[in-house]
Protein backbone atom coordinates (compact mmCIF):
# COMPACT_ATOMS: atom_id res chain seq x y z
CA UNK A 1 0.00 0.00 0.00
CA UNK A 2 2.50 2.33 0.79
CA UNK A 3 4.31 1.61 -2.55
CA UNK A 4 1.09 2.39 -4.54
CA UNK A 5 0.62 5.87 -2.45
CA UNK A 6 4.21 6.58 -3.20
CA UNK A 7 3.72 6.12 -7.28
CA UNK A 8 0.89 7.92 -7.28
CA UNK A 9 2.53 10.76 -5.15
CA UNK A 10 5.85 10.61 -7.67
CA UNK A 11 5.25 13.19 -9.54
CA UNK A 12 4.26 15.94 -7.19
CA UNK A 13 7.42 14.79 -4.91
CA UNK A 14 9.84 15.37 -7.74
CA UNK A 15 8.20 19.06 -8.52
CA UNK A 16 8.52 19.76 -4.90
CA UNK A 17 11.92 17.91 -4.62
CA UNK A 18 13.36 21.45 -6.06
CA UNK A 19 11.96 23.63 -3.35
CA UNK A 20 12.59 20.99 -0.89
CA UNK A 21 12.21 22.19 2.83
CA UNK A 22 15.76 23.69 3.49
CA UNK A 23 16.28 25.47 7.19
CA UNK A 24 15.38 29.08 6.34
CA UNK A 25 17.92 30.64 8.02
CA UNK A 26 19.88 34.18 8.46
CA UNK A 27 22.52 35.24 8.77
CA UNK A 28 21.68 37.73 12.01
CA UNK A 29 19.47 34.91 13.78
CA UNK A 30 21.44 32.79 16.99
CA UNK A 31 19.80 30.06 18.43
CA UNK A 32 21.84 28.82 22.00
CA UNK A 33 20.27 26.11 24.20
CA UNK A 34 21.68 27.20 27.62
CA UNK A 35 22.85 24.08 29.67
CA UNK A 36 19.13 22.29 28.31
CA UNK A 37 17.20 24.78 30.83
CA UNK A 38 16.38 27.51 28.16
CA UNK A 39 16.40 28.42 24.58
CA UNK A 40 17.80 32.17 23.64
CA UNK A 41 16.96 33.11 19.74
CA UNK A 42 18.33 36.61 19.09
CA UNK A 43 18.10 38.59 15.80
CA UNK A 44 19.92 41.47 14.69
CA UNK A 45 18.17 44.76 13.17
CA UNK A 46 20.00 44.49 9.98
CA UNK A 47 18.04 46.04 6.51
CA UNK A 48 16.23 42.20 6.25
CA UNK A 49 13.58 43.46 8.18
CA UNK A 50 13.76 47.38 8.35
CA UNK A 51 14.28 47.40 11.75
CA UNK A 52 10.30 45.91 12.50
CA UNK A 53 9.25 44.28 15.19
CA UNK A 54 9.78 40.42 14.69
CA UNK A 55 7.58 38.48 16.49
CA UNK A 56 8.46 34.51 17.05
CA UNK A 57 6.28 31.25 17.18
CA UNK A 58 7.64 28.35 18.60
CA UNK A 59 6.00 25.00 20.13
CA UNK A 60 7.27 21.45 21.32
CA UNK A 61 6.23 18.64 18.97
CA UNK A 62 2.62 18.37 17.15
CA UNK A 63 1.12 21.47 19.96
CA UNK A 64 -0.40 24.61 19.25
CA UNK A 65 2.39 27.68 18.56
CA UNK A 66 2.51 29.47 21.26
CA UNK A 67 3.87 33.11 21.30
CA UNK A 68 7.54 34.06 22.76
CA UNK A 69 7.17 33.88 26.60
CA UNK A 70 10.02 36.82 27.13
CA UNK A 71 11.10 39.16 24.22
CA UNK A 72 14.93 41.11 24.72
CA UNK A 73 14.14 44.99 23.21
CA UNK A 74 16.94 46.84 21.63
CA UNK A 75 17.53 50.42 22.10
CA UNK A 76 14.52 51.65 19.28
CA UNK A 77 12.01 49.66 21.11
CA UNK A 78 12.16 46.65 18.73
CA UNK A 79 11.99 43.22 19.76
CA UNK A 80 15.84 41.97 18.90
CA UNK A 81 15.28 38.36 20.74
CA UNK A 82 13.39 36.00 23.19
CA UNK A 83 13.99 33.09 25.77
CA UNK A 84 11.78 30.61 26.11
CA UNK A 85 12.11 27.49 28.28
CA UNK A 86 14.05 24.12 26.81
CA UNK A 87 13.13 20.33 26.70
CA UNK A 88 15.15 17.49 26.36
CA UNK A 89 13.09 15.32 24.29
CA UNK A 90 10.54 16.58 21.57
CA UNK A 91 11.38 19.03 18.49
CA UNK A 92 10.91 22.28 18.91
CA UNK A 93 9.62 24.55 15.90
CA UNK A 94 10.65 27.83 15.77
CA UNK A 95 8.54 30.52 13.46
CA UNK A 96 10.13 33.87 13.41
CA UNK A 97 7.45 36.33 10.99
CA UNK A 98 7.55 40.48 10.10
CA UNK A 99 5.03 42.68 11.08
CA UNK A 100 3.26 41.12 7.91
CA UNK A 101 3.11 37.76 8.80
CA UNK A 102 5.84 36.18 6.36
CA UNK A 103 8.66 34.13 7.69
CA UNK A 104 11.57 35.72 8.00
CA UNK A 105 13.39 32.09 9.81
CA UNK A 106 11.97 29.09 10.38
CA UNK A 107 14.21 25.44 12.23
CA UNK A 108 12.89 22.56 13.45
CA UNK A 109 15.39 19.89 15.61
CA UNK A 110 15.73 18.94 18.75
CA UNK A 111 16.33 21.92 21.79
CA UNK A 112 19.80 20.11 22.44
CA UNK A 113 20.88 20.67 18.82
CA UNK A 114 21.30 24.33 20.31
CA UNK A 115 23.37 23.22 23.50
CA UNK A 116 25.77 25.63 25.07
CA UNK A 117 26.36 23.62 28.68
CA UNK A 118 27.50 25.92 31.45
CA UNK A 119 30.71 26.06 32.49
CA UNK A 120 32.03 23.42 35.02
CA UNK A 121 32.14 24.34 39.11
CA UNK A 122 34.00 23.56 41.64
CA UNK A 123 37.19 22.36 39.99
CA UNK A 124 39.94 20.88 42.33
CA UNK A 125 43.95 20.61 41.85
CA UNK A 126 46.09 18.11 43.69
CA UNK A 127 49.66 17.67 43.29
CA UNK A 128 49.85 13.83 42.80
CA UNK A 129 53.25 11.51 44.64
CA UNK A 130 54.39 11.23 40.94
CA UNK A 131 54.44 14.84 40.18
CA UNK A 132 51.19 14.91 37.96
CA UNK A 133 48.18 17.14 38.85
CA UNK A 134 44.68 15.51 38.86
CA UNK A 135 42.21 18.24 38.07
CA UNK A 136 38.58 17.13 39.19
CA UNK A 137 35.19 18.48 39.28
CA UNK A 138 31.41 17.38 39.27
CA UNK A 139 29.47 16.02 36.45
CA UNK A 140 26.82 17.99 34.23
CA UNK A 141 22.77 16.65 34.75
CA UNK A 142 22.99 15.31 30.87
CA UNK A 143 25.15 13.15 29.16
CA UNK A 144 27.53 13.74 25.60
CA UNK A 145 30.14 16.34 27.15
CA UNK A 146 34.04 15.92 27.08
CA UNK A 147 36.18 18.19 28.95
CA UNK A 148 39.07 20.64 28.10
CA UNK A 149 41.65 21.05 30.65
CA UNK A 150 43.94 24.00 29.89
CA UNK A 151 47.29 24.83 31.90
CA UNK A 152 50.21 27.22 31.65
CA UNK A 153 52.96 28.15 33.76
CA UNK A 154 51.71 31.44 35.93
CA UNK A 155 52.08 34.48 34.27
CA UNK A 156 52.80 33.16 30.84
CA UNK A 157 51.31 34.53 27.57
CA UNK A 158 48.00 33.78 26.02
CA UNK A 159 49.78 31.58 23.58
CA UNK A 160 51.35 29.59 26.20
CA UNK A 161 48.08 27.32 27.48
CA UNK A 162 48.42 23.24 26.79
CA UNK A 163 44.85 21.33 26.78
CA UNK A 164 44.23 18.25 27.76
CA UNK A 165 40.63 16.49 26.62
CA UNK A 166 38.59 13.88 28.38
CA UNK A 167 35.12 12.63 29.75
CA UNK A 168 34.13 13.54 33.06
CA UNK A 169 35.03 14.06 35.91
CA UNK A 170 38.86 13.90 36.06
CA UNK A 171 41.60 14.10 34.52
CA UNK A 172 45.51 14.09 34.68
CA UNK A 173 48.13 16.02 33.94
CA UNK A 174 51.71 14.89 33.48
CA UNK A 175 54.80 16.15 32.88
CA UNK A 176 54.68 19.61 35.36
CA UNK A 177 57.51 20.74 37.63
CA UNK A 178 56.25 20.58 41.05
CA UNK A 179 58.90 23.02 42.11
CA UNK A 180 56.87 25.82 40.09
CA UNK A 181 53.42 27.30 39.80
CA UNK A 182 50.91 26.56 37.67
CA UNK A 183 47.83 28.47 35.71
CA UNK A 184 44.89 26.14 34.93
CA UNK A 185 41.52 26.41 33.47
CA UNK A 186 38.60 24.07 32.63
CA UNK A 187 35.38 24.09 29.90
CA UNK A 188 32.38 21.35 28.64
CA UNK A 189 32.65 20.87 25.15
CA UNK A 190 29.25 18.94 23.41
CA UNK A 191 30.36 15.96 21.36
CA UNK A 192 29.12 16.29 18.03
CA UNK A 193 28.29 12.71 17.42
CA UNK A 194 26.11 13.28 20.30
CA UNK A 195 24.71 16.77 19.95
CA UNK A 196 25.58 17.87 16.46
CA UNK A 197 27.61 20.48 14.61
CA UNK A 198 25.24 23.06 16.09
CA UNK A 199 26.54 22.77 19.77
CA UNK A 200 29.19 24.96 21.27
CA UNK A 201 31.71 24.50 23.66
CA UNK A 202 31.20 26.12 27.20
CA UNK A 203 32.72 29.51 28.23
CA UNK A 204 36.07 28.92 30.86
CA UNK A 205 36.42 28.60 33.93
CA UNK A 206 38.00 31.63 36.06
CA UNK A 207 41.63 30.78 35.95
CA UNK A 208 43.16 28.81 38.95
CA UNK A 209 46.30 29.62 40.31
CA UNK A 210 48.19 26.35 41.73
CA UNK A 211 51.57 26.54 43.92
CA UNK A 212 54.23 24.02 43.33
CA UNK A 213 54.21 20.72 45.20
CA UNK A 214 57.21 21.93 47.33
CA UNK A 215 56.26 23.64 50.88
CA UNK A 216 58.79 26.38 49.55
CA UNK A 217 56.63 27.27 46.68
CA UNK A 218 56.36 30.87 46.38
CA UNK A 219 53.36 31.71 44.90
CA UNK A 220 50.14 30.53 46.31
CA UNK A 221 47.14 28.87 45.16
CA UNK A 222 45.08 31.72 44.71
CA UNK A 223 43.22 33.69 41.59
CA UNK A 224 45.40 35.13 39.07
CA UNK A 225 45.74 38.67 39.76
CA UNK A 226 44.61 41.35 37.89
CA UNK A 227 46.74 42.84 34.99
CA UNK A 228 46.29 46.08 35.70
CA UNK A 229 48.28 46.32 39.45
CA UNK A 230 51.96 47.90 38.77
CA UNK A 231 54.44 45.19 39.61
CA UNK A 232 55.76 45.46 43.72
CA UNK A 233 59.20 46.38 42.77
CA UNK A 234 58.36 50.15 41.48
CA UNK A 235 56.58 51.25 44.76
CA UNK A 236 59.24 49.60 47.06
CA UNK A 237 62.44 51.13 44.73
CA UNK A 238 60.50 54.93 45.03
CA UNK A 239 60.48 54.36 48.74
CA UNK A 240 63.87 53.49 49.36
CA UNK A 241 64.98 56.27 47.00
CA UNK A 242 63.18 58.79 49.25
CA UNK A 243 64.43 57.49 52.25
CA UNK A 244 68.41 57.63 51.14
CA UNK A 245 67.59 60.99 50.17
CA UNK A 246 66.57 62.35 53.55
CA UNK A 247 69.32 60.12 55.44
CA UNK A 248 71.83 62.61 53.27
CA UNK A 249 70.37 65.76 53.61
CA UNK A 250 69.97 64.90 57.65
CA UNK A 251 73.78 64.29 57.70
CA UNK A 252 74.77 67.24 55.83
CA UNK A 253 72.70 69.09 57.97
CA UNK A 254 75.10 68.23 60.76
CA UNK A 255 78.35 70.07 58.72
CA UNK A 256 77.58 73.46 60.72
CA UNK A 257 78.42 75.69 57.13
CA UNK A 258 75.80 73.93 55.54
CA UNK A 259 73.42 74.18 58.85
CA UNK A 260 74.23 77.52 58.91
CA UNK A 261 73.57 78.43 55.16
CA UNK A 262 70.25 76.17 55.58
CA UNK A 263 69.33 77.55 58.74
CA UNK A 264 70.59 81.03 59.60
CA UNK A 265 70.80 81.73 63.74
CA UNK A 266 67.93 83.83 64.96
CA UNK A 267 69.62 87.22 66.32
CA UNK A 268 70.49 87.14 70.15
CA UNK A 269 69.76 90.51 71.33
CA UNK A 270 71.19 89.50 74.85
CA UNK A 271 74.82 89.67 73.89
CA UNK A 272 74.60 93.10 72.51
CA UNK A 273 72.52 94.30 75.12
CA UNK A 274 73.87 93.36 78.37
CA UNK A 275 71.04 93.70 81.40
CA UNK A 276 68.37 93.98 79.13
CA UNK A 277 66.74 90.58 80.39
CA UNK A 278 68.35 90.27 83.26
CA UNK A 279 67.49 93.69 85.02
CA UNK A 280 64.85 95.30 82.46
CA UNK A 281 63.51 92.29 81.97
CA UNK A 282 63.07 93.25 78.27
CA UNK A 283 62.18 96.67 78.55
CA UNK A 284 64.14 98.35 76.08
CA UNK A 285 63.32 102.21 77.45
CA UNK A 286 64.36 101.45 80.90
CA UNK A 287 67.43 99.88 79.61
CA UNK A 288 68.48 103.07 77.87
CA UNK A 289 67.85 105.28 80.18
CA UNK A 290 70.18 103.22 82.64
CA UNK A 291 72.56 102.57 80.21
CA UNK A 292 72.27 106.31 79.23
CA UNK A 293 72.73 107.49 82.91
CA UNK A 294 76.01 104.75 82.72
CA UNK A 295 77.51 105.58 79.77
CA UNK A 296 79.54 108.25 78.70
CA UNK A 297 78.76 110.50 75.91
CA UNK A 298 79.19 109.19 72.43
CA UNK A 299 81.18 110.60 70.04
CA UNK A 300 79.00 111.10 66.45
CA UNK A 301 80.20 111.15 62.75
CA UNK A 302 79.51 114.91 63.15
CA UNK A 303 81.75 115.19 65.86
CA UNK A 304 84.25 112.92 63.99
CA UNK A 305 84.08 115.37 61.19
CA UNK A 306 84.89 118.61 62.79
CA UNK A 307 88.36 119.57 63.01
CA UNK A 308 89.55 120.36 66.55
CA UNK A 309 92.59 122.80 66.02
CA UNK A 310 95.18 122.10 68.72
CA UNK A 311 95.63 125.28 70.69
CA UNK A 312 99.30 126.11 70.50
CA UNK A 313 100.44 127.99 73.67
CA UNK A 314 102.19 131.43 72.94
CA UNK A 315 103.89 132.65 76.07
CA UNK A 316 103.98 136.28 75.73
CA UNK A 317 107.41 137.93 76.49
CA UNK A 318 105.82 139.85 79.25
CA UNK A 319 103.89 136.62 80.35
CA UNK A 320 100.48 137.49 79.14
CA UNK A 321 98.50 135.14 77.28
CA UNK A 322 98.01 136.65 73.72
CA UNK A 323 95.60 134.26 72.33
CA UNK A 324 93.68 131.79 74.02
CA UNK A 325 91.79 128.77 71.38
CA UNK A 326 88.79 128.80 71.93
CA UNK A 327 87.05 125.99 73.35
CA UNK A 328 84.95 124.88 70.70
CA UNK A 329 81.36 125.59 71.35
CA UNK A 330 79.39 122.68 73.23
CA UNK A 331 77.50 120.23 70.52
CA UNK A 332 74.72 118.30 71.27
CA UNK A 333 74.01 116.18 67.88
CA UNK A 334 70.86 115.92 66.08
CA UNK A 335 68.90 113.42 64.19
CA UNK A 336 67.71 113.78 60.91
CA UNK A 337 63.75 114.62 62.75
CA UNK A 338 65.10 116.78 65.19
CA UNK A 339 65.48 114.48 68.02
CA UNK A 340 68.32 113.65 70.17
CA UNK A 341 70.66 111.12 69.05
CA UNK A 342 71.94 108.60 71.67
CA UNK A 343 74.71 106.00 70.68
CA UNK A 344 75.02 103.32 73.44
CA UNK A 345 76.96 99.71 73.04
CA UNK A 346 77.92 100.25 69.45
CA UNK A 347 74.39 101.22 68.48
CA UNK A 348 72.95 104.53 67.68
CA UNK A 349 69.34 105.43 68.82
CA UNK A 350 67.48 108.78 68.32
CA UNK A 351 64.74 109.40 70.85
CA UNK A 352 62.11 111.46 69.36
CA UNK A 353 60.19 113.95 70.95
CA UNK A 354 57.01 111.52 71.56
CA UNK A 355 60.12 109.52 73.52
CA UNK A 356 60.19 106.33 70.89
CA UNK A 357 63.07 105.24 69.86
CA UNK A 358 64.31 104.56 66.81
CA UNK A 359 66.83 101.87 66.24
CA UNK B 1 7.96 19.87 3.02
CA UNK B 2 4.87 18.77 4.15
CA UNK B 3 4.43 16.04 1.47
CA UNK B 4 7.86 14.28 2.34
CA UNK B 5 6.67 14.62 6.07
CA UNK B 6 3.49 12.56 5.00
CA UNK B 7 5.28 9.62 2.87
CA UNK B 8 7.84 9.11 6.11
CA UNK B 9 5.17 8.70 8.60
CA UNK B 10 3.00 6.72 6.11
CA UNK B 11 6.30 4.21 5.60
CA UNK B 12 6.66 3.98 9.33
CA UNK B 13 3.23 3.05 9.93
CA UNK B 14 3.17 0.83 7.18
CA UNK B 15 6.29 -1.13 8.69
CA UNK B 16 5.47 -1.08 12.29
CA UNK B 17 3.62 -4.14 11.92
CA UNK B 18 6.49 -6.29 10.39
CA UNK B 19 9.48 -4.67 12.91
CA UNK B 20 11.89 -6.63 14.37
CA UNK B 21 12.46 -5.68 18.34
CA UNK B 22 15.46 -3.86 18.54
CA UNK B 23 15.18 -4.11 22.68
CA UNK B 24 17.83 -6.81 22.64
CA UNK B 25 20.28 -5.17 21.07
CA UNK B 26 23.89 -4.40 22.28
CA UNK B 27 23.47 -0.54 22.67
CA UNK B 28 27.19 0.22 24.03
CA UNK B 29 28.42 -1.58 20.73
CA UNK B 30 26.08 -0.04 18.34
CA UNK B 31 26.71 3.07 19.84
CA UNK B 32 30.60 2.73 19.98
CA UNK B 33 30.76 1.51 15.87
CA UNK B 34 27.88 4.83 14.85
CA UNK B 35 30.42 7.49 17.25
CA UNK B 36 33.70 5.90 15.32
CA UNK B 37 32.08 5.18 11.59
CA UNK B 38 28.59 5.59 11.24
CA UNK B 39 28.52 9.71 12.20
CA UNK B 40 31.70 10.13 10.04
CA UNK B 41 30.01 8.38 6.85
CA UNK B 42 27.33 10.55 7.37
CA UNK B 43 28.62 13.75 7.97
CA UNK B 44 30.98 13.11 4.76
CA UNK B 45 27.80 12.84 2.74
CA UNK B 46 25.67 16.20 4.09
CA UNK B 47 28.80 18.13 3.51
CA UNK B 48 26.91 21.12 5.83
CA UNK B 49 23.56 20.27 4.25
CA UNK B 50 20.53 21.37 7.13
CA UNK B 51 16.76 20.10 6.60
CA UNK B 52 14.19 20.45 8.94
CA UNK B 53 13.45 17.20 11.52
CA UNK B 54 10.61 15.73 10.50
CA UNK B 55 10.91 12.18 12.70
CA UNK B 56 11.90 11.89 16.67
CA UNK B 57 12.06 9.04 19.22
CA UNK B 58 12.45 8.84 22.90
CA UNK B 59 14.13 5.89 23.67
CA UNK B 60 17.17 3.94 21.85
CA UNK B 61 15.02 0.84 20.88
CA UNK B 62 12.66 3.32 19.30
CA UNK B 63 15.13 5.05 17.56
CA UNK B 64 16.99 2.28 15.89
CA UNK B 65 13.52 1.15 14.79
CA UNK B 66 13.13 4.07 12.64
CA UNK B 67 17.20 4.35 11.85
CA UNK B 68 16.56 1.09 10.43
CA UNK B 69 13.75 1.99 8.25
CA UNK B 70 15.07 5.20 6.70
CA UNK B 71 18.56 3.59 6.03
CA UNK B 72 17.76 0.57 4.43
CA UNK B 73 15.01 1.36 2.07
CA UNK B 74 14.74 3.07 -0.94
CA UNK B 75 12.35 5.65 -1.23
CA UNK B 76 11.59 7.62 -4.30
CA UNK B 77 14.09 10.08 -5.53
CA UNK B 78 16.68 8.50 -4.02
CA UNK B 79 17.04 4.41 -4.78
CA UNK B 80 21.08 4.47 -4.03
CA UNK B 81 20.33 5.16 -0.09
CA UNK B 82 20.87 1.21 1.19
CA UNK B 83 24.02 0.96 -0.98
CA UNK B 84 25.63 4.18 0.64
CA UNK B 85 28.47 3.40 3.17
CA UNK B 86 26.72 4.54 6.37
CA UNK B 87 23.78 2.38 5.26
CA UNK B 88 26.10 -0.98 4.56
CA UNK B 89 27.79 -0.58 8.02
CA UNK B 90 24.45 0.49 9.53
CA UNK B 91 23.31 -2.89 8.58
CA UNK B 92 26.42 -4.86 9.23
CA UNK B 93 26.40 -3.34 13.44
CA UNK B 94 22.49 -4.53 13.49
CA UNK B 95 23.17 -7.90 11.89
CA UNK B 96 25.94 -8.01 14.70
CA UNK B 97 25.09 -6.64 17.61
CA UNK B 98 21.19 -6.90 17.00
CA UNK B 99 20.20 -11.09 18.17
CA UNK B 100 17.50 -12.51 15.67
CA UNK B 101 17.84 -9.43 13.40
CA UNK B 102 16.56 -10.68 9.96
CA UNK B 103 17.90 -9.83 7.38
CA UNK B 104 14.59 -8.52 5.17
CA UNK B 105 14.36 -8.94 1.61
CA UNK B 106 13.96 -5.29 0.20
CA UNK B 107 12.07 -4.24 -2.93
CA UNK B 108 14.26 -2.84 -5.26
CA UNK B 109 12.00 -0.12 -6.46
CA UNK B 110 9.86 0.60 -9.48
CA UNK B 111 11.59 2.59 -12.43
CA UNK B 112 9.79 5.29 -11.13
CA UNK B 113 12.54 5.48 -8.34
CA UNK B 114 15.19 5.01 -10.15
CA UNK B 115 15.64 8.98 -10.73
CA UNK B 116 18.12 10.06 -8.41
CA UNK B 117 17.41 13.70 -6.63
CA UNK B 118 20.07 15.01 -4.87
CA UNK B 119 17.94 16.82 -2.16
CA UNK B 120 16.05 14.16 -1.79
CA UNK B 121 18.83 12.43 -0.66
CA UNK B 122 20.37 14.74 0.99
CA UNK B 123 17.00 14.88 3.27
CA UNK B 124 16.84 11.36 4.23
CA UNK B 125 20.73 11.44 5.00
CA UNK B 126 19.89 14.58 7.36
CA UNK B 127 16.82 12.92 8.90
CA UNK B 128 18.96 9.70 9.86
CA UNK B 129 21.49 11.67 11.50
CA UNK B 130 19.00 13.32 13.66
CA UNK B 131 17.69 10.22 14.46
CA UNK B 132 20.78 8.78 15.67
CA UNK B 133 21.63 12.06 17.58
CA UNK B 134 17.73 11.62 19.42
CA UNK B 135 19.25 7.96 19.96
CA UNK B 136 22.24 9.11 21.38
CA UNK B 137 20.29 11.13 23.87
CA UNK B 138 17.46 8.38 24.65
CA UNK B 139 17.37 6.31 27.76
CA UNK B 140 17.48 2.59 26.84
Amino acid sequence: MAWALAVILLPRLLAAAAAAAAVTSRGDVTVVCHDLETVEVTWGSGPDHHGANLSLEFRYGTGALQPCPRYFLSGAGVTSGCILPAARAGLLELALRDGGGAMVFKARQRASAWLKPRPPWNVTLLWTPDGDVTVSWPAHSYLGLDYEVQHRESNDDEDAWQTTSGPCCDLTVGGLDPARCYDFRVRASPRAAHYGLEAQPSEWTAVTRLSGAASAASCTASPAPSPALAPPLLPLGCGLAALLTLSLLLAALRLRRVKDALLPCVPDPSGSFPGLFEKHHGNFQAWIADAQATAPPARTEEEDDLIHPKAKRVEPEDGTSLCTVPRPPSFEPRGPGGGAMVSVGGATFMVGDSGYMTL
Amino acid sequence: MVLLRSLFILQVLVRMGLTYNFSNCNFTSITKIYCNIIFHDLTGDLKGAKFEQIEDCESKPACLLKIEYYTLNPIPGCPSLPDKTFARRTREALNDHCPGYPETERNDGTQEMAQEVQNICLNQTSQILRLWYSFMQSPE
